[in-house]
C-alpha cells in the first residue's frame, strides 16, 4: 500500500526525443489510475519510468514520500503485469508464481509459508489445476492470471499494469476486465494501468489520466472527462463514437444567440454563446447522444434543445440504437483546422460528417429530410487555437470526481467486508 | 453483445448433450462424407511432398556417409587387402586396431589422443564462457563499438588459417609457445571465437527482454536475473555453440602440424600424417582409418548426448503464442 507521486517528471531519450514533459500526478493510496492516450504518447513510457526500467531524466518520483528516482527496480517493491505477460518458460506455473518470493531475502518466508501464499494466489485466480503446468501450455486468459499471480502473491506497494489485456479476444478481455477491477478493489493495492483502451479506461479508472506527446492534458474521474473534458484532444478522444466537432461562428438573431454551422443554425443558451464572443469562429462539441430523432424526443426534455432539419447520408442500425451520419462541405478555412485536430487525434483525417445516436425505434431513413433535435445545454464549445475549452464548468466536474473517489472507498469497504465474512 | 452464443431453437438444445463437441458421428452423415475427399487428396499430396523430402534427404545421407563407410570399411582391412580395390574386405581383421592401440603406433596415437582431448576440451570451455558473455553484452546493451567488435569477429574467421600459420611459428617460438598446449588453445580460440558469438548473439536476442525486466522487477539483481532466467533460457543455444566449437578444435589439422614437432602437443590430426607402415613400402592406410574411426566417435557421443539439449525452442510460450 502506497502513494505514489510524480513532480515534474521529464524523459528525453539519448538521441533527443522528448517523451515526458513536467508530467505531475499523484496516486492516492488504494486508487485505480488509467494512463491514457493514442500511440506514442509516452504512457507506457511513463509506467515504465515508476517501475524503474527506464531513468528519469528530470523531476522526483516519490513512492509513500520516499524519493526513488535511483532506485533499482527490485528496489522499488511494486508488481508489473507486462503486455505480453513475460512468463518463465522454463519454469512451472507455481514456481513463475513463487519466483519473487523465491528471491525475497525475507526470512520469514519459509518454504512453507511460500506454497502457502502461491496457492492462495491460484485460488484467487482460479490456477489451482495448472499450478504444474508450463505456460506454453497454457491459453492467453490463464497466462494472464499466471501473469496477475505473479504481481499479488507478493503484496508489492502498487500494481502496475502495461496493456495487459490487449493480446486477448474481445469475450477474454472483457472478464478479464471485470477480473481485474474486482481484484484491485479487494485488494485496495494502488494501481497504475497503461492501456489505448478507453472501455478499459472508464470502466476500471478511479481517474484517468489522459497524455498526448507526453503532456499531460488532464487527470479526472471518466465521468468528468466525459462530461466536463478540459480541452479538444480530451473531448474527441473519450467517448465512441467521438465527439463531433462543427466549426461554427456565434451571430445574435432577434435576440437569441445562433451558432451558424455548416448543416444548418442552431439556437443556444446565451451563457454558452456568451463564453465564444470575440471569436470569429469556435468548435463546437456536440457528443453523438446529444442528437435525437424529433418525434421521439420526451416532452420535458424538448426545451432544453432546438430542432433542425438535416438528411442523414447513412444509417447503421445496431439492435439497441443506430448510428446515423449527416456529411457536409466545410469550407476551406475550417478545413485545415479539421485536419489540423486530426493529426491530434491520431486519425488520418477527420471526414467532415457528424455521428448522430438516434434511438432503435426511430424510422428515419437515410437520403429523406428527417428532422432531428439536438441537447443544447450539453454542447461544449472550443477554442480553435488553443483547443481550451470555453464553456467547461470546473466545479461540476470537481464535483464529478469527488464522488467518484468517496464511491472507490466504499467500495473498497464493502469488498473487505465481503471478505472478511467470507473468512469468518 | 452481452451473450456470446446465439441461444440454440430447442430442439438442437435436447439433442445436443452438454460436454459432446457437435461432431458426434451421428449427425450429419452426409457431411461427413463430403468432407472425406478432399481431406484425402490433401493428404495424398502431402504425402507426395513427404517422399520427395526422404529421397533429398536419402540421396544427401548416402553422399555423405559413403565416405565413412568406406574409411570403416578399410579400417578392418588386413594390410594385404588394402590395395584390391574392393569396398569390403574379404576378412574383417582387427588388426589395425591392435596398431593403434597396442601395436607400433599405440605411443604416437594415445599421446595425441590425449593432447587432442586436452587442448578442445580447454579450448571449448574458454570459448563458451567468453562468447556467452560477449554475446550478452552484444545482443543486450547498446555500447559504443558494438558493430566493430561483431566485425572484426567475424573478419578473424575470414582469414585463411594457412596464412597465419607462419607467423605464428615464428612467434610461438620466439615466446617459447611452440609445441605448448597453450600454442594451440589460443589459435583455436581465435577460430572458435567469432562463430561462437555469432551463434550465441543470435540465440540471447531470441530471448525476449521482457524476461530480464520481469525477474528484475520481481526483485532480481541483475546477476541474478541473468543467471535464473537468461541461462537456463539460453542453454540450448550454449550447448550448441559449444558442440561447434569442439568440432571446429578437435577437426583442425593445419595447426595441430605446424605448431607442433613431438607428442608433448601433437593432436591427432597431425598424429595421423606420422603413422608409418610396417615396412617403408606399405603404406599406412589401414592404421589411419583406424585412427579417424576412434576421433569420430567422440562427435558421435557428444551429440547423441546433448541432442536433447539442442532441441531450441524452449522459448516458446514466454509471450503470446
Amino acid at each position: 500500500m502506497a502513494s505514489i507521486t510524480l513532480n515534474h517528471i521529464e524523459k528525453v531519450y539519448d538521441d533527443g526525443y522528448h517523451a515526458i514533459r513536467d508530467v505531475n500526478l499523484d496516486i492516492e493510496d488504494g486508487e485505480f489510475v488509467i494512463l491514457v492516450g493514442p500511440s506514442g504518447s509516452g504512457k507506457s513510457t511513463l509506467l515504465r519510468m515508476i517501475v524503474g526500467l527506464e531513468d528519469i531524466s528530470d523531476g522526483e518520483l516519490l513512492i509513500d514520500g520516499r524519493r526513488v528516482n535511483e532506485a533499482a527496480p527490485k528496489d522499488r517493491n511494486l508488481a508489473m503485469v507486462f503486455q505480453n505477460y513475460a512468463l518463465y518458460p522454463h519454469l512451472s506455473v507455481y514456481e513463475n508464481i513463487a519466483f519473487p518470493l523465491r528471491l525475497s531475502k525475507d526470512s520469514s518466508l519459509t518454504e512453507e509459508v511460500i506454497d502457502r501464499k502461491v496457492r492462495d494466489a491460484a485460488r484467487v485466480l482460479e490456477l489451482q489445476d495448472h499450478l504444474e503446468r508450463k505456460p506454453g501450455n497454457l491459453s492467453g486468459g490463464q497466462r494472464q492470471r499466471v501473469a496477475m499471480g505473479r504481481a499479488i502473491v507478493r503484496e508489492a506497494d502498487a500494481f502496475l499494469f502495461d496493456e495487459p489485456l490487449s493480446n486477448l479476444d474481445a469475450k477474454l478481455r472483457g472478464q478479464m476486465r471485470a477480473e481485474i477491477s474486482q481484484l484491485q478493489r479487494r485488494l485496495a493495492t494502488t494501481s497504475v494501468y497503461v492501456t489505448h483502451d478507453q472501455t478499459e479506461a472508464m470502466t476500471l479508472g478511479d481517474r484517468v489520466a489522459v497524455l498526448k506527446k507526453g503532456v499531460l492534458q488532464q487527470v479526472a474521474s471518466p465521468r468528468e472527462l466525459y462530461e466536463q473534458p478540459l480541452n479538444l484532444f480530451v473531448a474527441g478522444f473519450i467517448g465512441s463514437p467521438s465527439m463531433n466537432f462543427l466549426p461554427v461562428s456565434v451571430r445574435q438573431q432577434g435576440g437569441q444567440y445562433v451558432l451558424s454551422y455548416p448543416i444548418g443554425d442552431i439556437p443556444v443558451p446565451a451563457e454558452k454563446a456568451r463564453k465564444a464572443e470575440g471569436r470569429d469562429i469556435v468548435f463546437m462539441g456536440l457528443r453523438p447522444e446529444f442528437f435525437q430523432d424529433a418525434e421521439l424526443v420526451e416532452d420535458h426534455k424538448r426545451p432544453n434543445g432546438s430542432e433542425f432539419e438535416a438528411t442523414l447520408t447513412h444509417l447503421e442500425w445496431l439492435g439497441h440504437e443506430q448510428y446515423g451520419y449527416i456529411e457536409f462541405e466545410p469550407d476551406p478555412k475550417v478545413a485545415e483546422l479539421l485536419s489540423a485536430l486530426a493529426k491530434d487525434l491520431d486519425a488520418d483525417e477527420l471526414r467532415p460528417v457528424v455521428v448522430t445516436t438516434l434511438s432503435a425505434e426511430s424510422t428515419a431513413r437515410p437520403g429523406v429530410p428527417t428532422r432531428l433535435w439536438v441537447d443544447t445545454t450539453r454542447i461544449h464549445l472550443f477554442d480553435p487555437e488553443t483547443g481550451e475549452n470555453l464553456t467547461r464548468d470546473a466545479e461540476a466536474g470537481a464535483e464529478l470526481t469527488r464522488r467518484t473517489a468517496e464511491a472507490r472507498r466504499r467500495q473498497i469497504e464493502a469488498a473487505q467486508a465481503r471478505d472478511a465474512a467470507s473468512r469468518a | 453483445m452481452s451473450t456470446g452464443n446465439p441461444v440454440p431453437a430447442p430442439q438442437e438444445a435436447v439433442t445436443t448433450r452438454p460436454g459432446t463437441d457437435d461432431r458426434h458421428p451421428e449427425a450429419g452423415g452426409s457431411v461427413g462424407r463430403r468432407d472425406v475427399a478432399p481431406e484425402t487428396a490433401r493428404r495424398g499430396k502431402r504425402g507426395q511432398g513427404t517422399l520427395l523430402w526422404w529421397i533429398l534427404a536419402l540421396v544427401i545421407g548416402v553422399w555423405c556417409l559413403f565416405p565413412l563407410f568406406s574409411i570403416f570399411a578399410t579400417s578392418f582391412k588386413a594390410p594385404s587387402d588394402l590395395a584390391n580395390g574392393a569396398l569390403l574386405p574379404t576378412t574383417w581383421s582387427t588388426e589395425n586396431y591392435r596398431e593403434i592401440f597396442v601395436g607400433d603406433s599405440r605411443e604416437l596415437f594415445l599421446t595425441a589422443l590425449r593432447n587432442s582431448i586436452g587442448i578442445t576440451v580447454i579450448a571449448t570451455l574458454i570459448a563458451v564462457v567468453l562468447a556467452t558473455l560477449a554475446a550478452y553484452a552484444i545482443a543486450r546493451l547498446d555500447f559504443p563499438g558494438k558493430k566493430l567488435v561483431l566485425t572484426v569477429s567475424l573478419m578473424v574467421s575470414m582469414f585463411p588459417v594457412i596464412s597465419l600459420v607462419t607467423p605464428l611459428f615464428n612467434m610461438w617460438r620466439v615466446l617459447g609457445l611452440y609445441d605448448t598446449w597453450l600454442g594451440l588453445i589460443i589459435p583455436y580460440l581465435s577460430l572458435t571465437l567469432p562463430i561462437s558469438i555469432w551463434t550465441l548473439a543470435a540465440f540471447f536476442k531470441q530471448i525476449p527482454w521482457e524476461l530480464d525486466q520481469a525477474a528484475q522487477v520481481d526483485g532480481a539483481t541483475p546477476l541474478q536475473a541473468f543467471r535464473k532466467v537468461i541461462v537456463p533460457l539460453a542453454a540450448p543455444g550454449v550447448f550448441t555453440t559449444a558442440i561447434i566449437a569442439f568440432f571446429i578444435a578437435w577437426n583442425d589439422f593445419v595447426f595441430g602440424i605446424s605448431l607442433t614437432s613431438t607428442e608433448t602437443a601433437r593432436t591427432v590430426p597431425a598424429a595421423l600424417a606420422f603413422f608409418t607402415g610396417a615396412s617403408q613400402f606399405e603404406s599406412p592406410t589401414g592404421a589411419i582409418s583406424a585412427a579417424a574411426i576412434i576421433v569420430t566417435i567422440p562427435i558421435v557421443i557428444l551429440v547423441l548426448l546433448f541432442q536433447r539439449q539442442i532441441v531450441a525452442g524452449l522459448t516458446n510460450g514466454a509471450v503470446k503464442g
